[in-house]
C-alpha cells in the first residue's frame, strides 16, 4: 500500500479529510470515497483483526490516482481517490463482502458497513456517516452528587491551591474560503474534570446543578486572579473566559480589568450561560453594558438543540453564540437551523472533533470552530 | 468641598452620579463597586478627586480643560457623563437624571445647592446601611451552611412555607372584594425563611444557588407533608375546596419525574384535587430536556405546569412560549409603569403570543399592579393585594369576624402553621377557597 500516505493519529486524518472535502467543493473537482464504518461494530465485538482485514482489503485501490487512506476515529477507514478505478473498486468491494457481508449480528449489514460517495456531491451524506458518536462523560458516572460538606472542602482546597496546574487552553479557529484554519482566539478555562479528580474524586461535581453553579463562581474568581497575576498576560493571544454575571461585577473582575494589557482590550470574550443570565436579568443587563463599555465581547455558551427554540436569534444582545455540535444538532432540518441561527458568522460551533462534524458545520455555513478537527496551522 | 472646588483656579467640572436615584432594590453593591471603579479611573485621568456621599451618590471633581494626554472624545467628562447615564439609566425611573455635570466656576451655584441639600438630608436621616455593610450583604458567603437538617416536627418545616392564593378578577367596574375569585392555593418554600434558617453567621446575603439547592433538597419532605395534609382540612388541606380550586406547588424538575411525585399525583386524582407544579424559568433554561420530561409527566397525569420567575426583562431575552407551559407567572415590577414605548409594545406582543388567559401577574402587592395587569388584559393575579382583597371578602361574610382586623385575616391566610392562625375562629372559611358571595 505504498501510495497511501500515513498520517499520525485519527484526529489529524479527520481534519485532513474535512479539508479535502471542502477543497473539492470550492474547486469543483470530484473525488471518490469508500468508507468502511467499523465504528458501527459494537465495541464489545470489535477485534483488532477487523481493522487489519479491512485495510488489507482496500489495498487494490491504492493504485488509483491520488489514492489516500484516512484512519478515522472509531476505527473507521476512508479511502479517497480521483478518477475512474472501477476495476479496483469492484475487487475491494468483493473482498470486503467476503470478509464482512456474511457476518451474523451484532455486526451491521454490509450496506451500512461499506458506503461509497462522490465528493462534493455527497458531502452532506458523508458528513452524516462520519458524525461523531455522542460524548458520554464516563468519569463521574455513578458517583454521588456534590454536597455542601464536599463543596466546602473543595473551596477550602482551592483557596490555597496552585490553580495554574488546572489551567487549560483550547483554540477557537476561523476558516474563510479555502484557506487554513486561523486562530481566532483561545478559550482559557480551569479543568473541572481534573479539579474533581484531584480534590473530590468520590463526587460528581456537576450532578447537582445549583452547587455546581456555586463552584463555577468560585472557579471564576480563581481564574480571574490567575489571569491578573503580574506578567500573566504579557504575551497572551486574544482569549475567552467563562464567567458568571456575578463574577463580571465582582472585585476580582475589576482587578483583572485593571491588569489587562492595552493590546488585549477589545479582544477578550466573556462566555456566559443562559441560566445564569436569567437568574438575574437586571444584573446581566448592567454587566453587559459595563463589559461592552470596557471593550469586552460577550458570548452565550452551551446553546443545545433543546435550548434553540427558547433562545431568540438575537438573544441578550451578545456578540457570539457557542453551539455544541451533536447528532441532535445535525439532525435538525435546515429550515429550523436557519430560523434559530440566522447569523452564522456569529456562531461558534464547539466539539468539532470529527471530519463529519466539520463537514456538517462547513456545509451549513459556519466559520468559527473549536475541536480536534479544526486546529490552527502551526 | 463644593466651595473649595469652585475656588480652585482653572476650568474644572463636577460630575455627580446619583446612585441614590436608582430604583429599589438598587443600588446594589455591584452598582457602587463599578461606579467607584469607573470614576476612580476618570479621577486619575483628569487630575480629579472622588467623594462618596452618605446617600450613595458619588461626586467627581476634576479638570475640564483639554489635556495633552487626552486621545479621544471618550476621555472627555461630558462623554463620561453620557456613558454613565447609559450604564446606570437602565435601572432608574429617570435615566436622564442619573448624572449631573456642572462646569466650574460658571455653574458653581448648582454644585453648592446640591451639596447643601445633601448635607441637610444626611443630618436629618443618618446614613442608613453603610457601604461596607451593604458590600458584605451582597458578598458570596465564604463559609458554607450545613445541608438542611431533617425536621423534627412538621411545625418546623411548615414555618418555612408560604401560602398564597391566586385569584381571577371576574368583573369589571373596580377592584372590589367580590371581583376576586380564588383560583388556586400556592404552597412554596419561602427563600427568605430558608436562608434565615440556614445562613452562615457572617452577615452575607442569600446565595441564590444555595437557596435553590436547599429548596431541591426539601422537595421530598414537602411532598410528604402535602401528601399527609391534602385530604383533610387545615392550611395545607384541600377538603371542602371548590372543585375548580387547584393546588399549586413549587418543585424542581428533577423531583417531578420521580416516583415520589407520581404518588402525590395519584392521590390528587383519587380525591379530585387539581394540581399545578411551578418550575422556575432558570431551571427550565438550565435543563430544557428535564423540563420537557417534567411537563410530559404532569400532562400525562392530567395536571398543569406553571413557569415562574419570569420578569419583563427575561420575556424579551427568551421565548417562553416555546416552553409550552400551561401558565406563566410574570413578576410585577414598578418599572412596568415606566417602560418606553418600544419596550411596552414588545412586552405586549410577548404576552399576546403566550395568551393572556395563561398569564398570572405575580407579586401583585399593590393596587397599581392589579390596575396595570387589567389594563394589559391580564386577569389572574397573585400577591399581597390579592390576599387583602380576599380577606376583605371573607370578613364581609364571616360570622366570627368581630374583633378581627383585615391585616390579621390576611396574615392568618398566608400562614401555613397552626400557630400563625390560632386566633382565627372560622378556619373553615379561611381555607375554603370559596369566592366572596358578592356585594353586600
Amino acid at each position: 500500500m505504498t501510495l497511501m500516505r500515513q498520517i499520525s493519529g485519527a484526529d489529524l486524518d479527520t481534519t485532513a479529510l474535512g479539508t479535502l472535502a471542502r477543497d473539492c467543493r470550492l474547486a469543483g473537482v470530484e473525488r471518490r470515497v469508500l468508507l468502511v464504518r467499523l465504528s458501527l461494530v459494537p465495541p464489545e465485538h470489535y477485534r483488532p483483526h477487523h481493522g487489519r482485514l479491512a485495510e488489507g482489503a482496500l489495498e487494490p485501490l491504492g493504485s488509483a490516482d491520488r489514492a489516500r487512506l484516512y484512519r478515522l476515529p472509531g476505527h473507521d477507514l476512508a479511502l479517497v481517490w480521483r478518477g475512474d478505478a472501477a476495476r479496483q473498486e469492484s475487487r475491494v468491494l468483493a473482498t470486503l463482502a467476503v470478509l464482512f457481508a456474511e457476518s451474523a449480528p451484532p455486526l451491521p449489514c454490509f450496506a451500512e458497513l461499506v458506503c461509497r460517495f462522490t465528493v462534493p456531491r455527497d458531502a452532506e451524506r458523508l458528513a452524516a456517516c462520519l458524525a461523531a458518536p455522542e460524548v458520554v462523560r464516563p468519569t463521574a458516572a455513578g458517583r454521588p452528587p456534590l454536597d455542601l460538606a464536599a463543596l466546602g472542602a473543595i473551596e477550602r482546597a482551592l483557596a490555597s491551591a496552585d490553580m495554574s496546574r488546572f489551567a487549560r487552553r483550547r483554540s477557537i479557529c476561523r476558516r474563510d474560503g479555502s484557506g487554513p484554519f486561523r486562530l481566532a482566539w483561545e478559550k482559557r478555562f480551569l479543568s473541572v474534570t481534573e479539579i474533581g479528580e484531584s480534590l473530590a474524586p468520590e463526587h460528581d461535581l456537576e450532578a447537582d446543578p445549583w452547587l455546581f453553579r456555586r463552584l463555577a463562581r468560585t472557579l471564576d474568581r480563581r481564574m480571574l486572579a490567575l489571569l491578573s497575576a503580574p506578567h500573566a498576560l504579557a504575551a497572551a493571544a486574544p482569549f475567552a473566559i467563562e464567567l458568571s454575571v456575578e463574577s463580571i461585577l465582582s472585585p476580582a473582575f475589576l482587578g483583572f480589568d485593571a491588569a489587562l494589557p492595552a493590546g488585549l482590550r477589545g479582544k477578550i470574550v466573556l462566555d456566559l450561560l443562559p441560566a445564569d443570565i436569567l437568574n438575574d436579568a437586571s444584573a446581566f443587563l448592567f454587566a453587559r453594558d459595563f463589559a461592552r463599555g470596557r471593550g469586552y465581547r460577550l458570548a452565550l455558551r452551551a446553546i443545545t438543540p433543546a435550548l434553540l427554540p427558547i433562545v431568540p436569534p438575537d438573544p441578550f444582545g451578545v456578540d457570539f453564540l457557542e453551539v455544541p455540535y451533536s447528532s441532535g444538532l445535525a439532525a435538525l432540518p435546515r429550515a429550523a437551523l436557519d430560523a434559530a441561527l440566522p447569523a452564522r458568522e456569529r456562531i461558534l460551533l464547539t466539539g468539532i472533533d470529527s471530519a463529519g462534524a466539520l463537514f456538517w458545520g462547513e456545509a451549513q455555513g459556519f466559520a468559527l470552530f473549536q475541536g480536534r478537527a479544526a486546529l490552527p496551522e502551526t | 468641598m463644593a466651595r473649595r472646588a469652585a475656588r480652585t483656579p482653572g476650568e474644572r467640572a463636577a460630575l455627580v452620579l446619583h446612585l441614590s436615584r436608582l430604583g429599589p432594590p438598587a443600588p446594589q453593591p455591584h452598582h457602587r463597586r463599578i461606579a467607584r471603579a469607573l470614576l476612580t479611573e476618570a479621577a486619575q485621568r483628569h487630575d480629579g478627586q472622588l467623594f462618596a456621599l452618605g446617600n450613595g451618590d458619588l461626586v467627581l471633581l476634576c479638570r475640564h480643560a483639554p489635556s495633552p494626554a487626552r486621545t479621544s472624545a471618550a476621555d472627555d467628562p461630558a462623554s463620561l457623563k453620557d456613558n454613565l447615564a447609559r450604564l446606570f439609566g437602565g435601572e432608574s425611573a429617570e435615566p436622564e437624571a442619573m448624572v449631573s455635570l456642572w462646569l466650574l466656576p460658571a455653574q458653581e451655584v448648582f454644585l453648592i445647592a446640591y451639596a447643601t441639600e445633601q448635607l441637610g438630608i444626611a443630618e436629618r436621616s443618618g446614613n442608613g446601611l453603610s457601604p461596607a455593610a451593604a458590600e458584605r450583604r451582597g458578598a458570596v458567603p465564604v463559609t458554607l451552611p450545613a445541608e438542611p437538617a431533617p425536621f423534627a416536627a412538621s411545625a418546623d418545616f411548615t414555618a418555612l412555607l408560604q401560602r398564597r392564593t391566586g385569584a381571577l378578577i371576574t368583573r369589571s367596574g373596580g377592584i372590589r372584594p367580590h371581583s376576586f375569585r380564588p383560583l388556586f392555593r400556592e404552597i412554596a418554600l419561602s427563600p427568605a425563611a430558608l436562608w434565615a434558617r440556614s445562613a452562615p453567621a457572617d452577615g452575607t446575603g442569600p446565595d441564590p444557588w444555595l437557596v435553590r439547592h436547599f429548596a431541591h433538597r426539601l422537595d421530598d419532605p414537602l411532598l410528604a407533608l402535602i401528601e399527609a395534609a391534602l385530604p383533610g382540612p387545615g392550611p395545607l388541606g384541600m377538603a371542602g375546596a371548590p372543585h375548580d380550586f387547584a393546588l399549586h406547588v413549587n418543585l424542581s424538575v428533577r423531583t417531578i419525574v420521580k416516583e415520589r411525585c407520581a404518588h402525590l399525583f395519584q392521590l390528587c386524582r383519587s380525591i379530585g384535587v387539581k394540581i399545578g407544579v411551578e418550575v422556575s424559568l432558570v431551571e427550565a433554561a438550565a435543563a430544557p430536556e428535564a423540563f420537557e420530561a417534567a411537563r410530559a409527566a404532569l400532562r400525562r397525569s392530567g395536571f398543569r405546569i406553571v413557569l415562574g420567575g419570569v420578569s419583563h426583562q427575561t420575556l424579551r431575552m427568551v421565548r417562553p412560549r416555546s416552553l409550552d407551559a400551561d401558565l406563566l407567572k410574570l413578576d410585577w415590577s414598578a418599572r412596568l409603569l415606566r417602560l418606553a414605548e418600544p419596550d411596552r409594545a414588545a412586552l405586549a406582543a410577548a404576552l399576546g403570543a403566550i395568551g393572556m388567559e395563561r398569564v398570572i401577574l405575580n407579586r401583585a402587592d399593590g393596587e397599581e399592579a392589579v390596575l396595570w395587569g387589567l389594563a394589559q388584559g391580564v386577569g389572574r393575579f397573585v400577591g399581597h393585594h390579592v390576599e387583602v382583597m380576599l380577606a376583605a371578602g371573607r370578613m364581609l361574610t364571616c360570622s366570627a369576624a368581630a374583633g378581627c382586623t383585615l391585616g390579621q385575616c390576611t396574615e392568618r391566610a398566608a400562614s401555613a402553621t397552626a400557630a400563625g392562625r390560632r386566633f382565627c375562629r372560622n378556619p373553615v372559611l379561611l381555607d375554603s377557597g370559596a369566592p366572596s358571595p358578592g356585594p353586600l
